[in-house]
């Protein structure tokens, strides 16, 4: 092991240990991002593939697998984006999984698709036999971001990626009893019992949409390919393309105190660099601003007089308060919130100040004041309906309700400005399942609610239901056929409440305690437009 | 199957959509494909994300079990909720106010430091603290002003003194110890700072530069060039601001240095008193080496708005007569400050028995002091170095003649009638005697020496003494040799000889002085002598101005009669035209005769500089002059001091302080009576300096003259220069009508 461990560079692939939320061990392929030296032995960042980054970790040499060690392939990645070469290490993932987007859609299109694990099943049968080829040199292929080179080589492209990809988890299978983690998606599906349609029908979309969406204002960044370019100069989350080097895809801080808590950070966040190498690093609670120790927070303490969010508070139910700060008038602490949430949110972008962001902060009180529990920010001026740019619930808080209740929240403000809104894109996972989590029982309670009038069936119109709600009609649209309420039956669209949708509805409504009560929310909004600058 | 043969039409959001429960439609499960029809909603996640193995798995509970299932969360990094010493960090409890909290939108950051000290830091605090008390606040302030002032470069140890008035251990321990910690420390500053975008571009890809400015403008408004004007308007309200504060720590400064002054005064009249020195003969004495000293007109420049400073270059301080301070006025960059400071050692209260040729103290203004609230706002361009503030003589047509603006002082259109272009003007001064000529003093007899002649203010001819090799040899002449009749006039024919001029210094003292005599004699030699001050003096005394021969005291003026006569002006006008017209003569004169090359360089440290000094020259006599003026209250005797002779400034104030304390019975000068600006700022000239003239046997009418001083006391008047200037200007007639008479009394500067 020690021999080999020299070998693993950063760009290796290989299975490293992990433990999952069942306590079980798994393997699951990884790739190097870096590799440090600590007296006395070496340590591996590894990012899990197939994996969200927040899992990522330093990993001492005992949990890598180095029988089944992969080389980068250098040459395959030598167009680097972003004209950093080398700054990064190879990972053709990225490749891999936009080509596979590109075949998929291509070629699933008319077989009702089988989506991404069908091209891999395909390809199992073959990676045997081409293991000798992926450990070889490839001649370098262009990047595949252009659309059109790679349709010019789609077959080759295909076959090398996916034999790359596969042989590895068939090594895996092969050669060790170990409990294989599924990297795909696909394979779950059957153990999450059977031929579900919902199931299939949702996988079915997912992928192909993904490539066909475009966020507004991609296309401006993806054309400047290769030359380093400031991102857009409007919204807070940017999409993963520019940040796309080294550095920020490690987390760089251990840990960060704040009040009771102690947080564990998932991404970068560009605190100063001389305070990365704290093992914690320490937070005012209430001014969240930054402190190398304890006793500098000590000292800070006594300085700082701060027991809220340093704005104003708009909403009061209970012990829930939100506050409302301008990123422009108080950028101190604009900024430190800013810093903290980076450590939580992968997307989002600090590249630029914060004078065109309100900042709605929630917080808890207690005897020792106003607690922070999340917050979401949101551009004074949107021109693209976003109501939420950034939206967060601290760690500690999460899974209790609180997401939606940032979520309520939001819309609760877009109620008032009389205007539907959207959370701007990209959304992480937990802001999918949140988000969608909302839509649903909105749009659910909407509808359930709904009787009929004169003997004659409820109906409503997807206007309507955006307007009352102040969700955007796309997401309207989305919710429903996430639900699947949507059907064509006899001629016309109807909205169709299943059973078991019904059910799980009204239990998932008990247990929602936590709303928002429009009375309690002391709210004029300005118009930020007729203000010259924010 | 047949589902897929007919095309459903658009999903209109428009349209009401009948809601039914799956119980009411048994046949629904026929046309549940038709889904796809729908064009389907981007999730709007990152591609790669969407597949990720845990939301994909969530999603997939979520849509079979239609609720979340705690294994099939998303999982993520743990967070500890169990900070135990929490209710020890944060102390006190925060009661909720009833109604929802605002906050004042222009919060003012409080004064508080920024920097937060650590328990290394704690380990001095501790160590010092056995010595003296210093709170951490203050301590954290010390750090924190440090911090902030120092850019790339660390504040060296002089402006850190500056910047931090704390005492001096106090100072060199925390300023050691921070220059130490700031070396180890790994950041590029001891206060943690996102790391800020520099304007070339170079930081776009740095990960670690965050809240980049937004360049470009957002869209552009109708008012946004309103907007481009205000910020402009505040950027200037911020630097009158701070101009203002700096203004005000001068004046702070200055109080300061009345109240010493005032303190000192007291002392020299209570020793004095002690010493019955009731005729002032004894603070002649011991002062009449120290009126030669020039004072210094402070070269302070309120800095409008810009950073160019000044600064006083005295590099060595040899003493000496020969010792000329080139005064250069010089833009500096932004954080230097005046290196010069510390070369002065502190000057001890009583300096009566101090040394001619002991530097002078200079009045510096402390630039760290304003500089403190001088913030420099970003949007703000650099001024450009003024042009008059280069200390390039070279390039500059005028060299140091050139006229340089001198902040505080009032400048006015020149009095035709009495300007007379100074000969000395001419560039090319480097020779001595094309410049100067021997001079001869009524007063004292012994003043004999190379001088150097202008026209002061309101026509007072300034004689400023150079050093020379010959003043040896000269203090052996009298004066009186060649011109016995102290009636007779000065030659004023000055004819230029240089044929052994430059061989003087090798001359021994004998030779020399029958050769000068000679030279002299045969008008070889400019030389000057100035009209004996008797008719003048005589009409003076009279009026209550004491003349004085250092050796006799005068009681002429105890009974005075006030007032100037009309005779009297008139003699003085009359005087005064026939003085411009020998002057104009004179210089004609030399000018012809100037294209002959001189060559007697005997003092090649820049006689430049002497035309500098003149001018802070003339205000030590003003100034002294001023506050001599006491004097001829109680005592008749005025000091004169090597030839000095009380001027209409002692004259006018004699009569304020008369009509003050007696309510001037004496002296019908309603006219004369000054008006407040030029008292004023008369009273304010007074520099420490001086205060051995202003000794006065009456403590009581010391303390109101101080009183006064400070009391009516204006701002703006700094230098005495600038004062005299004031008065000569704005004087009723009666006062220039003294004024000038005096400039019939030659006085001589001696400058060192």
């Amino acid at each position: 092991m020690a021999d080999l461990s020299g070998e693993v560079v950063e760009g290796c692939r290989l299975p490293v240990l992990r433990r999952n939320q069942d306590n079980e061990n798994e393997w699951p392929l990884a790739e190097i991002l870096s590799v440090k030296e600590i007296p006395g032995r070496k340590l591996y960042y590894v990012h899990y593939i197939d994996f969200n980054k927040r899992l990522d970790e330093w990993v001492t040499p005992d949990r890598l697998d180095l029988k089944k060690l992969q080389f980068p392939k250098k040459e395959a990645k030598t167009p680097t984006k972003n004209g950093l070469p080398g700054s990064r290490p190879s990972s053709p993932e990225r490749d891999v999984r936009k080509s596979l987007d590109l075949n998929v859609q291509s070629a699933s299109a008319p077989s009702r698709g089988k989506t991404l694990p069908t091209p891999k099943r395909k390809a199992e049968p073959v990676s045997l036999a081409t293991q000798v080829t992926a450990a070889t040199p490839v001649p370098s292929l262009p990047s595949s971001t252009e659309t059109s080179q790679a349709s010019v080589f789609p077959a080759i492209r295909d076959s090398f990626v996916i034999k790359s990809r596969d042989e590895h988890e068939l090594l895996t299978t092969n050669g060790t009893p170990r409990r294989l983690i599924p990297s795909q998606p696909g394979r779950k599906r059957k153990n999450c019992g059977g031929t579900d349609e919902m199931v299939k029908v949702f996988q079915n979309n997912s992928p192909r949409c993904s490539s066909i969406y475009l966020l507004p204002g991609e296309d401006s960044q993806d054309s400047s390919d290769g030359i380093p370019s400031a991102p857009r100069m409007t919204g807070s989350l940017v999409s993963d393309r520019s940040h796309d080097d080294i550095i920020t895809r490690m987390k760089n801080i251990d840990c960060i105190e704040l009040g009771r808590h102690r947080l564990k950070p998932w991404y970068f966040s560009p605190y100063p660099q001389e305070l990365t190498t704290l093992p914690i690093l320490y937070l005012c609670e209430f001014c969240l601003k930054y402190l190398k120790s304890l006793k500098c927070l000590q000292r800070h303490l006594t300085k700082c007089n701060l027991r809220h969010p340093p704005g104003n508070e708009i909403y009061r139910k209970g012990t829930i308060s939100f506050f409302e700060i301008d990123g422009r008038k108080n950028k101190t602490y604009s900024q430190n919130l800013c810093l903290l949430a980076k450590c939580f949110l992968d997307h989002k972008t600090l590249y630029y100040d914060t004078d065109p962001f309100l900042f709605y902060v929630m917080t808890e009180y207690d005897l020792k004041g106003f607690h922070i529990v999340g917050y979401f920010s949101k551009e004074k001026e949107s021109t693209e309906d976003y109501n939420v740019a950034c939206i967060l619930t601290l760690p500690p808080y999460q899974r209790r309700g609180y997401g939606k209740l940032l979520i309520e929240f939001s819309y609760e403000l877009s109620k008032v400005e009389g205007r539907t809104g959207t959370p701007e894109k990209p959304l992480s996972d937990l802001g999918l399942l949140s988000y969608r989590s909302y839509w649903s029982q909105t749009i659910l309670e909407i509808l359930m609610d709904l009787k009929s009038e004169n003997g004659e069936r409820p109906q409503i119109t997807i206007n309507e239901i955006s307007e009352i709600t102040s969700v955007k009609k796309e997401d309207v649209i989305s919710t429903l056929q996430y639900l699947n309420l949507i059907n064509y039956y006899k001629g016309q669209y109807i909205l169709t409440l299943a059973e078991e949708i019904v059910e799980g509805h009204e239990r998932a409504m008990q247990k929602r305690h936590l709303r928002i009560d429009p009375k309690c929310l002391h709210f004029t909004p300005k118009d930020w437009s007729k203000r010259g600058k924010w | 199957m047949s589902k897929l043969s007919f095309r459903a039409r658009a999903l209109d959001a428009a349209k009401p959509l009948p809601i039914y429960r799956n119980r009411d439609l048994p046949d629904l499960t026929d046309c549940v494909s038709i889904n796809r029809a729908v064009p389907q909603m981007p999730t709007g996640m990152e591609k790669e994300e969407e597949t990720e193995h845990h939301l994909q798995r969530a999603i997939s509970a979520q849509q079979v079990f239609r609720e979340k299932k705690e294994s099939m969360v998303i999982p993520v990094p743990e967070a500890e909720s169990n900070v135990t010493y929490y209710d020890r960090l944060y102390k006190g409890e925060f009661r909720v106010p009833k109604q929802l909290i605002y906050v004042q939108p222009l919060g003012l950051d409080y004064e508080l430091p920024d920097y937060d000290m650590d328990s290394e830091d704690e380990t001095l605090l501790n160590r010092l603290n056995r010595k003296m008390e210093l709170k951490p606040v203050q301590f954290e302030t010390m750090m924190d002003r440090l911090e902030k002032a120092s850019t790339n470069q660390l504040v060296t140890l002089q402006e850190a003194k500056l910047l931090l008035n704390e005492d001096d251990y106090l100072l060199k321990s925390v300023y050691d110890y921070w220059v130490r910690k700031r070396k180890n420390c790994r950041g590029p500053s001891l206060i943690p700072r996102i790391k800020q975008e520099k304007r070339d571009g170079s930081t776009n890809n740095d990960a670690y530069v965050a809240f980049r400015r937004r360049t470009e403008k957002m869209q552009t408004r109708k008012n946004r060039k309103n907007d481009e004007v205000s910020y402009e308007k505040m950027l200037k309200l911020r630097r009158e601001f701070s101009r203002t504060m700096s203004i005000l720590e001068m004046i702070k400064k200055r109080e300061k240095s009345k109240r010493e002054l005032l303190h000192l005064t007291l002392e020299v009249v209570e020793k004095r008193y002690q010493i019955e020195d009731y005729s002032g003969v004894i603070l002649n004495e011991v002062t009449a080496p120290l009126a030669e000293k020039p004072i210094y007109a402070a070269p302070i420049s309120l800095p409008n708005g810009n950073r160019h400073k000044t600064e006083s270059k005295i590099k060595s301080h040899k003493p000496g007569p020969k010792h000329m301070h080139p005064f250069t006025v010089k833009a500096e960059p932004h954080f230097d400050f005046v290196h010069s400071y510390k070369n002065y050692t502190k000057r001890p209260r009583l300096d009566v028995l101090r040394q001619p040729g002991r530097p002078e103290r200079q009045p510096i203004v402390n630039k760290a002091d304003i500089k403190q609230y001088d913030f420099h706002s970003s949007g703000e361009e650099e001024y450009p170095p003024s042009p008059a503030s280069e200390p390039d003589e070279e390039n500059d047509p005028d060299g140091i003649f050139a006229f340089r603006r001198k902040a505080g002082c009032n400048y006015y259109a020149p009095l035709t009638e009495q300007s007379c272009a100074p000969h000395w003007q001419q560039t090319g001064q480097d020779q001595l005697w094309q410049r100067n000529c021997l001079t001869a003093l009524s007063v004292p007899r012994s003043c004999t020496a190379v001088t150097c002649r202008r026209v002061g203010r309101g026509g007072r001819v300034l004689l400023d003494r150079t050093s020379s090799d010959l003043d040896r040899a000269l203090r052996h002449l009298d004066p009186d040799m060649f011109y016995p009749s102290s009636d007779s006039r000065v030659p004023d024919l000055p004819v230029h000889t240089n044929t052994n001029s430059h061989t003087f210094s090798t001359l021994s003292p004998q030779c020399s002085l029958t050769q000068i005599l000679s030279d002299i004699k045969a008008c070889r030699w400019k030389f000057f002598r100035p009209r004996p001050v008797q008719e003048n003096s005589r009409g003076e005394d009279k009026k209550g101005i004491p003349h004085v021969e250092k050796s006799e005291v005068s009681p002429l003026s105890n009974g005075v009669s006030g007032g100037i006569t009309e005779e009297q002006f008139q003699s003085h006008q009359q005087q005064l035209v026939q003085m411009q017209k020998q002057l104009k003569q004179q210089e004609l004169q030399l000018i012809s005769t100037a294209p002959e090359p001189r060559t007697h360089p005997p003092n090649t440290v820049s006689s430049d500089c002497m035309s500098k000094t003149l001018d802070s020259a003339s205000a030590h006599f003003a100034a002294s002059a001023v506050v001599s003026t006491p004097n001829n209250e109680n005592r008749p005797q005025g000091p004169s001091v090597n030839g000095i002779l009380p001027n209409s400034g002692s004259f006018r104030q004699a009569k304020l302080n008369r009509s003050a304390q007696s309510g001037g019975p004496q002296l019908p000068v309603p006219q004369s009576l000054p008006h407040g600006r030029s008292h004023l700022s008369t009273v304010s000239a007074v520099s420490p300096a001086h205060t051995h003239h202003s000794a006065r046997p009456c403590a009581p009418s010391a303390l109101k003259l101080a009183s006064v001083a400070s009391s009516l006391d204006r701002v703006s008047k700094v230098t005495p220069t600038s004062a005299i200037d004031s008065i000569a200007r704005e004087n009723h007639e009666p006062e220039r009508l003294a004024l000038n008479g005096l400039s019939e009394t030659t006085v001589a500067m001696e400058v060192t």
